[in-house]
């Protein structure tokens, strides 16, 4: 008797912590950023991908949808040039506008709205070589319409050859991590101090900084690689981002110097 | 009519009984030993001493022998005549048993029959030490083994008290509110072992004299110090050292204890880095003015201090706390006695990441608490006490010389309470009480009812229960604690305001305890915790108009039943079997899609033993096994990259919040010590290996991105971890 209830309790133990049954469920994820005053825009619509399946770059690029950008009076249809990738050649969308988003295919029914921030335009000069002892403050106009700056440093040397500022910083950062370094501002400051800290790597690099839209804004503030929880999107139907920017940008190249 | 009466019975009692009261103390050093038991032999009647060691027994003239008990000391006998309302001062001294085969090792609650005693567990650190530890003794790794407190991972010292989270924990330094428990990251608590005298650990269903917190209480004492002759410990470990001296001064005793780690110079011995490290002093001076008065002074300092060197840049980190306390006992007859305390304490982190990003924040707390005791009869007792407190709260993050978060506030806090504890005809035991609680931020104003029974079936057979109503007034927000890990050094303690009403829990308890069944002791308890007003703080939010906009707000509870057996008279083998099956569960506004949801550290089922085996007067062998079903976690269903202008993320689709489950967790460690004698000196050496097996056990489940498709991986925690380290007594 003794015997029967113990494996009883086991067995309520097990049972009791069983995990919920869920099923993947197809979705898809839109990528566009409308960039002001800007000719082309384009749009990418793909499938997320089953844990454990093989992700086909090319496969899943989702084709035959209907992708309508509406703005003002207008109604823009992007053509799909590859699988996947819609563009649209010709439109300049201007700052304050709202441009809203239509995709329609099978069952799916996506829909977005973004509204175009204010050009941005860096002020001042800046050296096109510096080292890593060097300061350089970024300042730029205010933009308008937008929700926050973004300040991206992005390494244009070739990965497999680069040479790591820090050893231990690289080994530090490497995992996981991209190339790029970005940094949210508040969307009333105009200034960013870039120092050391802000690079990984010596060579050539281009520093931009972005005006973007509140869309752009909520998934940098809330997307977490590989987190679970969900990144703040935006928008009705699926997974992605429907945002808009405007930019300006730098060129510099980090030069290895002892002081 | 009924009360007059009542009153001149205990005026009557009171006129013709006589009493003995005093303390006891530990022969060797003359120290306190609270929490002991006093037994009048021949008779039921017993008691137990108070926090402060001091007891009290009212009898009728005659002949009596008084039975002072303590495990790990020899019972000490006292023979006395009492003549009419005579007042007899008897402070007992009890000799450790060092060096001898022990009888019994935790003495916690055994016969003693005035305590109702629910979900409440009383410690001691030399006993602890012997148990296998993480490289280095630690308090709150100690309590993880009692049933009802959970951690959600090797690396966290965190208490999670059936179902309640690390903030909903009172815990006390000598009566110091203390706000941040950890050292290392969260790998080790604060308190250093060598300078802890008892640790009294309240699960659930605590009196009215605390307050302030919904989950438990750890009450932690410090030892005063030897008031005989001077004294010394010195420890060394894998990672760390440590130095306590006592001694005598005039009127009384000093204490001064410290630690250091030095990972940071044995890491950079092995050309690697890891410029961290975290001291903490701990000091107490205690000065006895005349029979009736004593002043204990005592302090605490603790620095965490993580730096890391960039080429010009530099991360800096320092957290800690510092507190201090004042105390005055007072014996205004050997009825009543009053504690004065005056109490400060400050919890601070501040980080800074180059001259760019700076973090700060902490809380400063002063507190003034006045406490009664009186005890008119044996089987009726009252204390009440008020507390009056200020806090004080900052955060500050700071980019560029940008304010983005500058957060100051303020609050006061008072509360009042008043309990007693009622027995009668040697079958009942009553403890009732309430408190009054008044805070200022959001101007609440909350009273808590509070009860406790327990009746005796037979001698060694009692059923008990308690109930309780406990509010929370401050909270603290982790950007980790909604997450995978639990980094506790990053806590932000706030205070509520008018639009986040103070958290409340309902505790429900009820219990069996058995003695001496089968030669152990046996503890069998089920709860109910029903928490109300829970918040979880909201990372996401946007456009905040007040307090309660970064929040999510909703309910929870648990409940679960706890059983534990502990060898009695055991001779060479002591040993203590626990069992917990707990159910925690919260369900959160816009959260989850409101769907109820079982948090990182619901934990369904845990067993732990503990137990030692004296291999001979100086060799202990010991060991510690753990098993318990998987944590929640939140399984990954599906992935995708975003891509963003210049970048992309790979990001992975989320299932129900905590849906899935990690696998079973079990860990085995054992540990070797002896002790032995060397110069004069005695030294006790031990070598410990945790997790003997290597089991992986998981905390955490991510992917690899750089294969297509992306694989699988676990985050393990503790592997295989042998460490060795000496003590040494002089």
């Amino acid at each position: 008797m003794k015997e029967y209830l113990l494996v009883a309790l086991v067995v309520f133990c097990f049972c009791s912590c069983q995990t919920t049954d869920e099923q993947f469920q197809q979705q898809l994820v839109v990528s566009s950023f409308l960039k002001s005053r800007h000719e082309t825009t384009d749009l990418k619509l793909n499938y997320a991908e089953q844990i454990g399946e093989k992700l086909d770059e090319t496969g899943l690029g989702v084709s035959g949808a209907n992708v309508l950008f509406k703005h003002g009076n207008e109604k823009c249809r992007l053509n799909e040039e590859k699988p996947g990738l819609y563009i649209y050649r010709g439109v300049q969308f201007t700052a304050n506008e709202t441009c809203y988003l239509e995709i329609k295919i099978d069952t799916f029914f996506i829909t977005s709205r973004t509204v175009i921030p204010d050009t941005l335009k860096l002020l001042g000069t800046y050296p096109d070589t510096i080292t890593i002892y060097d300061n350089i403050n970024l300042s730029w106009f205010p933009s308008k319409y937008h929700s926050g700056y973004l300040v991206s440093i992005k390494n244009l040397e070739d990965p497999d050859k680069r040479e790591a500022i820090d050893e231990d910083y690289e080994e530090f950062t490497r995992e996981g991590r991209s190339d790029v370094q970005s940094y949210l501002i508040d969307k009333n400051v105009t200034k960013f101090n870039l120092t050391s800290i802000e690079f990984m790597w010596y060579g050539k690099h281009r520093i931009s900084v972005k005006a973007i839209d509140r869309n752009y804004f909520d998934f940098m503030r809330s997307a977490e690689e590989q987190s679970n929880i969900e990144p703040i999107c935006h928008i009705n139907g699926c997974l992605g981002v429907f945002g808009s920017y405007s930019e300006d940008s730098i060129y510099l190249y980090l030069k290895k110097e002892e002081k | 009519m009924k009360m007059i009466f009542l009153i001149i019975f205990i005026l009557a009692n009171y006129l013709t009984s006589a009493t003995i009261s005093g303390y006891i103390k530990d022969e060797r050093t003359g120290e306190p030993l609270p929490f002991s038991s006093v037994f009048v032999e021949g008779t039921d009647i017993n008691t137990m001493a108070n926090e402060k060691a001091y007891y009290i027994i009212h009898l009728k003239a005659g002949q009596y022998t008084i039975r002072f008990s303590r495990g790990s000391y020899t019972d000490s006998f006292v023979n006395i005549t009492l003549s009419e309302r005579s007042n007899q001062q008897i402070n007992a001294a009890l000799k450790a048993k060092i060096g001898e085969i022990r009888e019994t090792v935790v003495y916690k609650k055994k016969d003693d029959k005035t305590q109702v005693n629910i979900s409440r567990e009383i410690l001691s650190p030399n006993e602890l030490r012997d148990q296998p530890q993480m490289i280095e003794p630690d308090l709150f790794r100690s309590l993880q083994v009692i049933p009802g407190v959970t951690a959600v991972s090797d690396f966290s010292s965190g208490l999670y008290v059936r179902g309640g989270t690390p903030d909903q924990n009172l815990v006390l330094l000598d009566g110091i509110e203390i706000y941040n428990v950890s050292h290392l990251f969260g790998v080790f608590s604060t308190f250093n072992m060598d300078a802890i005298q008892d640790v009294e650990f309240l699960k659930g269903g605590f009196p009215a004299e605390f307050g302030s917190r919904t989950s438990s209480v750890l009450n932690v004492l410090n030892k005063e110090g030897n008031k005989k002759e001077f004294h010394g410990d010195a420890s060394l470990s894998l990672i760390a050292s440590s130095l306590s001296l006592e001694g005598p001064i005039p009127t009384g005793s000093f204490l001064v204890s410290g630690r250091r780690t030095y990972l940071d110079f044995l890491t950079a011995l092995m050309q690697d880095k890891l410029p961290y490290y975290f001291y903490d002093l701990n000091g107490k001076i205690t000065s006895q003015l005349g029979r009736n008065d004593k002043i204990r002074v005592s302090g605490y300092y603790g620095d965490d201090h993580l730096t890391y060197e960039f080429l010009t840049s530099e991360m800096d980190w320092r957290f800690g706390n510092i507190v201090g306390s004042a105390a005055w006992d007072h014996l205004y007859n050997p009825q009543v006695l009053s504690t004065l305390s005056l109490c400060a304490s400050k919890y601070k982190s501040d980080i800074l990441v180059g001259s760019d990003f700076v973090i700060d924040n902490g809380v400063k707390d002063l507190t003034g608490r006045l406490d009664f005791e009186y005890f008119p009869r044996n089987n009726l007792s009252f204390k009440a006490g008020s507390w009056l407190k200020w806090n004080s709260f900052y955060f500050n993050e700071k980019f560029q010389e940008t304010d983005y978060v500058a957060y100051e506030d303020t609050s006061y806090y008072t509360g009042m309470y008043l309990q007693n504890k009622y027995q009668y005809a040697d079958k009942w035991i009553l403890e009732t009480g309430g408190r009054l609680d008044y805070f200022t931020s959001g101007k609440y104003l909350k009273p808590s009812p509070r009860i406790g029974a327990k009746y005796f079936l037979s001698p060694f057979m009692a059923i008990k229960g308690a109930w309780g109503l406990y509010y929370q007034f401050l909270h603290v927000v982790n950007p980790t604690s909604g997450r995978q890990g639990y980094f506790s050094m990053l806590d932000y303690w706030f205070p509520i305001d008018e639009s986040v009403k103070p958290m409340c829990a309902y505790h429900y308890i009820t219990g069996l305890e058995w003695k001496r069944f089968i030669e152990h002791d046996w503890e069998l308890e089920a709860y109910f915790k029903d928490m109300k007003n829970v918040v979880e703080f909201n990372d996401r939010v946007e456009d905040p108009q007040e307090l309660a906009d970064f929040f999510y707000h909703g309910t929870g509870y648990s409940y679960g039943v706890e059983l534990s057996a502990e060898k009695l008279n055991i001779g060479r083998l002591s040993y203590k079997v626990s069992t917990a099956l707990s159910w925690t569960t919260k369900k959160l506004n816009d959260f989850n899609d409101e769907k109820r949801f079982y948090p990182r550290h619901d934990k369904r089922f845990n067993f732990d033993f503990t137990g030692d085996y004296q291999l001979g007067k100086k060799w202990v062998a010991s060991a510690a096994f753990k098993f318990a079903t998987g944590q929640p976690y939140t399984r990954s269903l599906g992935y995708y990259y975003q891509e963003i202008p210049d970048d992309e993320f790979e990001m992975v689709i989320p299932g129900d919040m905590y849906g899935g489950r990690l696998p079973i967790y079990h860990r085995l460690d054992v540990g070797f010590s002896k002790a032995f004698k060397w110069k004069g000196i005695d030294f006790k050496a031990h070598i410990q290996v945790l997790n003997v097996y290597n089991h992986k056990n998981v905390m955490d489940i991510f992917y690899n991105f750089d294969t297509n498709p992306p694989t699988k991986e676990e985050f393990t925690m503790l592997p295989f971890l042998p460490s060795a380290g000496i003590r040494a007594e002089f």
